[in-house]
């Protein structure tokens, strides 16, 4: 689904004046990226279904206090979640390592391409691991979540510039891990405006 | 402002797009029901009302700084106050005529009718609207303890809701989660209705019930799998599931069928699930089985039933 900035300044509006379908709108929109995040921080298909939707129980509370000024709308959002993250890994000890994570590979996948899949996989939640913890969140709110480097700046609670650094270093760490040439396949960087 | 955004390359942007979508999406079931939890808690804040304020109010003024703190601010404080306080005379008078029970009601809700939209799903939007708004009259009736005004704002939610046309697809989901709230809402406002609101409001249940029974229809078609996702506490059961725990309204409403009951399996979850067997017992002149059978202590969801505020408060939907 395709929602433009203006019409996610409109939803927010809408449910601001707490129009319950603007706010399942921006459920629709958002719960994807949300859930990507919130999965690949917690890594348990459980604990990242109820985070996910506590982000969007705890946005609907907070919702009046959100103001739009300088503050993209889905940066607010992940910082609750981010901060969602944070208290469920205060209060909660045991942790499922990452490839005990759910797999959904497609349906039409033969096992030839599940084990190349799976390896693959492997090599990703490896190459992950090994950046830091402020890289790997760079990457996971930029590639998984889907957000530009102003939203991901405002939900880390960091400058914009300093997100892009990590998201350049945390890029080519993962290139250098999974051996991918950078003369073959890096493109320039990508024009973006103030939006995802 | 535009900015630069690190690419990570085709082949590296490829895989971890195939990561996120493996190892990382949500499942339909997942999404189904978190989106029905989360609206549920959506409309709930709707109903109960302020619950949601304007932010340009909360936020409005920042530092403590008081309203006509000049004596020329004052002066045109004091002319607008009179102002809005006449515009709201003149406004109540009007808006207390038309409102449920009012000599206006009947017209205001015949000019409302008029002006639905003709595009199906414009109109499936503004008739769920109109059902919400009705619904809104009846707690706002029961709550002021006019039994006039709540037989007629029942009466005008009946009609609402049997005007609902037959959406199809990712429509009649939606028609159906707000029908199932508002039966939610109705079988909390009977526990503490007396007199003629109680008969009114079984009715209105009962056509509630039906609603639902044809929106399923409508679902299952769609493939959603009544029966299994209800199974499961899940899927369509998504919204069912919320409803079940709701106090049971949806055990009415798949009960209710018989066929449901039968074809479906949502009578086993309603078995178990919910005692508003006992109600679609009395509307349907006898469902057979365990569907039937009144359960209330026993909910078989873990959503719990909804608390009895008493008359003149809002619904509180379970689960929250």
């Amino acid at each position: 689904m395709t929602v433009d900035d203006e019409a996610i300044t409109r939803l927010v509006a809408a449910a601001q004046d707490g129009d319950p379908e603007a706010f399942g709108s921006l459920f629709d929109h958002y719960h994807g990226p949300v859930y990507r995040y919130v999965a690949a921080r917690v890594n348990r298909p459980s604990d990242a279904e109820d985070l996910a939707q506590l982000v969007f129980v705890k946005a609907l509370e907070a919702l009046p206090r959100y103001q739009s000024r300088g503050v993209p709308f889905g940066g607010w959002l992940f910082k609750l979640a981010r901060n969602i993250v944070i208290d469920h890994f205060r209060t909660r000890r045991e942790h499922v390592p990452l490839d005990l994570a759910t797999e959904r590979p497609a349906a039409d996948d033969g096992p030839d391409e599940l084990a190349v899949l799976r390896q693959e996989m492997d090599s990703v939640t490896s190459a992950l691991r090994r950046l830091t913890p402020e890289q790997r969140e760079a990457i996971e709110l930029r590639f998984f979540a889907g957000l530009s480097a102003k939203e991901a700046a405002v939900a880390m609670d960091r400058h914009e510039g300093t997100v892009r650094g990590l998201q350049f270093r945390a890029i080519a760490a993962l290139r250098r891990e999974l051996g991918i040439e950078a003369s073959t396949d890096q493109r320039p960087a990508r024009v973006s405006g103030d939006g995802r | 402002m535009q900015a630069l955004e690190p690419t990570a390359g085709d082949e590296l942007e490829r895989m971890l797009a195939r990561y996120a979508r493996v190892r990382l999406d949500p499942s339909a079931a997942q999404t189904r029901r978190a989106r029905a939890a989360v609206t549920k808690e959506a409309w709930r804040r709707h109903f109960v009302g302020g619950a949601l304020p304007n932010p340009s109010m909360a936020s409005a003024g920042g530092p403590t700084r008081l309203p006509f703190s000049a004596w020329g601010q004052r002066r045109i404080g004091v002319s607008l106050a009179a102002a809005v306080l006449a515009g709201l005379l003149v406004g109540s008078t009007s808006f207390a005529a038309s409102r449920a029970g009012g000599p206006l009601y009947e017209a205001r809700l015949n000019v409302e009718t008029m002006l639905l939209p003709s595009q199906p799903e414009a109109r499936l939007n503004a008739e769920l609207a109109q059902a919400q708004a009705r619904l809104a009259d009846i707690v706002d009736a029961a709550g002021r303890g006019d039994a006039g005004a709540v037989s007629a704002a029942i009466s005008a939610y009946d009609r609402s809701i049997q005007e609902l046309g037959s959406p199809a697809g990712a429509s009649s989901g939606r028609a159906l989660q707000a029908v199932e709230f508002h039966q939610t809402v109705l079988e909390h406002l009977l526990t503490s209705a007396t007199g003629p609101s109680v008969k009114g409001l079984e009715n209105a249940l009962t056509h509630s019930s039906n609603v639902i029974d044809r929106l399923s229809g409508g679902s299952n078609a769609g493939g959603n799998g009544n029966g299994g996702s209800n199974a499961g506490g899940n899927g369509n059961g998504g919204s069912n599931a919320g409803g079940n725990g709701s106090g049971g309204s949806n055990a009415g409403g798949n009960g209710n069928g018989g066929s449901n009951a039968g074809g479906n399996g949502n009578g086993g979850s309603n078995a178990g699930g919910n005692g508003n067997g006992g109600s679609n017992a009395g509307g349907n002149g006898g469902v057979t089985g365990p569907a039937a059978t009144p359960d209330p202590g026993k909910p078989g969801t873990d959503k719990p039933q909804p608390t009895p505020k008493g008359p003149g408060t809002t619904p509180n939907p379970p689960g929250h």
